[in-house]
């Protein structure tokens, strides 16, 4: 009577304690119960319910035998999916895929911090030189803009060779705050 | 002005002499590039439309060699079509608008104009044209200078200096540029303008025309 009063005015406790019995109980069964008549009632509804498999189960956490789960491999590993079925993907295939997913996801967003790497990768786009943005002067010959970046933009372009252009020898010039080429 | 014909063979010779390719814009080419270019201007959220792609958007793209090839031709559907149409052939190439055979100055203008994305690419490469695609100041600091040298055309075949400001300040907007960004191209097509105004040219491309015999 005191047993069924604390069920009645503990269900949800009572009810963990049987999960654990359950668990407990298929814990310590062998595999091989499935195959009588009421091991196989057993395997389809104990086994659903327990969070335990059973002793003998391979490739997974046991009870009773915990650590002997994790020293002793299982006899049989887990089966390889044929190269040839529907979904097949290589490991490295699989990770290449993430890695550009990764990166083009960063890519899309906006990142400053990608914007940046990418710049500082790129051949070609100037280095950080520490300017003050919209701040122009002549460098080497060729009008240069500041950046919000601190870069220095050469204001001709490159010629089809990859050469900057540049002003004639000595006819760069800064006049109110612009830098061009001036006549000769 | 100049005609069409002399426009068009000037054009192939300095496209040529830069290890360059300049596809015509009725070349099946073009059909994927535009395809390309509209989706890169959807994804980037830009005021560019597909129609205005097809007829007015001049686009110098990268050759893609090696192994970048094989990698292209593996993207699904449309990797085949790219590398078969020979988008992958390892030269820059110049893919021409409809727009820009509009007449001689047009095309001398916009190739001169893209010649200096040739020069871009030739520098940096395929790491250059992922910064371009990801960074608006790249886009600034590289588009920037080359309508300065369309510019640089027009006024040398007799358009106002402030007309052709005003359409290079206005095609620059088509570039998902920000703020920072449009800041420091205004700033180069303000240096440009007066380079243009006080030399008659941009860094020699002016008379490099006129030593192709092209009447400037």
């Amino acid at each position: 009577m005191p047993l069924l009063a604390w069920l009645i005015a503990h269900p949800y406790e009572a009810l963990i304690a049987a999960g654990a019995l359950l668990s407990i109980l298929n814990g310590a069964l062998p595999s091989r119960v499935q195959r009588g008549p009421v091991g196989r009632v057993l395997h389809d509804v104990l086994d659903r319910l327990a969070v335990l498999s059973r002793a003998d189960a391979r490739g997974t956490l046991k009870w009773p035998g915990v650590a002997s789960a994790l020293l002793v491999p299982p006899s049989v590993g887990p089966l390889a999916p044929p190269p040839d079925q529907g979904g097949y993907v290589e490991g490295g295939a699989m990770l290449g895929v993430c890695v550009l997913a990764l990166a083009a996801s960063l890519a899309c967003s906006g990142c400053p911090c990608v914007r940046e790497l990418a710049m500082r990768a790129a051949p070609g786009v100037p280095d950080p030189v520490g300017c003050v943005a919209g701040v122009q002067r002549c460098a080497d010959g060729v009008p240069v803009v500041c950046s919000a970046t601190g870069r220095e933009w050469a204001a001709l372009p490159r010629s089809a060779s990859g050469e900057q252009r540049t002003c004639a020898p000595g006819v760069c010039v800064v006049s109110d705050g612009v830098a061009h080429c001036g006549a000769l | 002005m100049i005609a069409l014909d002399v426009a068009l063979r000037v054009a192939r010779k300095r496209t040529a002499a830069a290890g360059a390719e300049l596809i015509l814009p009725d070349d099946l080419r073009r059909v994927v590039v535009v395809g390309l270019v509209a989706a890169a201007h959807a994804l980037q959220g830009t005021t560019v439309l597909s129609g205005d792609v097809r007829e007015r958007v001049t686009v110098t793209l990268p050759g893609v060699p090696g192994v970048a090839s094989t990698l292209l031709g593996m993207i699904p559907i449309v990797g085949p079509a790219l590398a078969s149409l020979g988008l992958a052939a390892g030269r820059t190439a110049i893919y021409l608008s409809p727009a820009a055979m509009r007449d001689g100055v047009e095309l001398l203008a916009t190739v001169e104009h893209e010649l200096g994305h040739v020069g871009s690419i030739a520098r940096g490469g395929l790491i250059y044209c992922g910064a371009y695609l990801l960074a608006p100041e790249v886009r600034a600091g590289g588009e920037a200078p080359c309508y300065g040298a369309g510019m640089a055309v027009r006024v040398a075949c007799g358009e106002a200096l402030a007309d052709v400001v005003r359409d290079a300040l206005a095609s620059l907007e088509g570039y998902g540029l920000d703020s920072a960004a449009r800041a420091l191209a205004t700033g180069i097509i303000a240096s440009a303008a007066l380079t243009i105004r006080a030399t008659g040219d941009y860094g020699g491309i002016v008379a490099e025309l006129r030593a192709e015999g092209v009447a400037l």
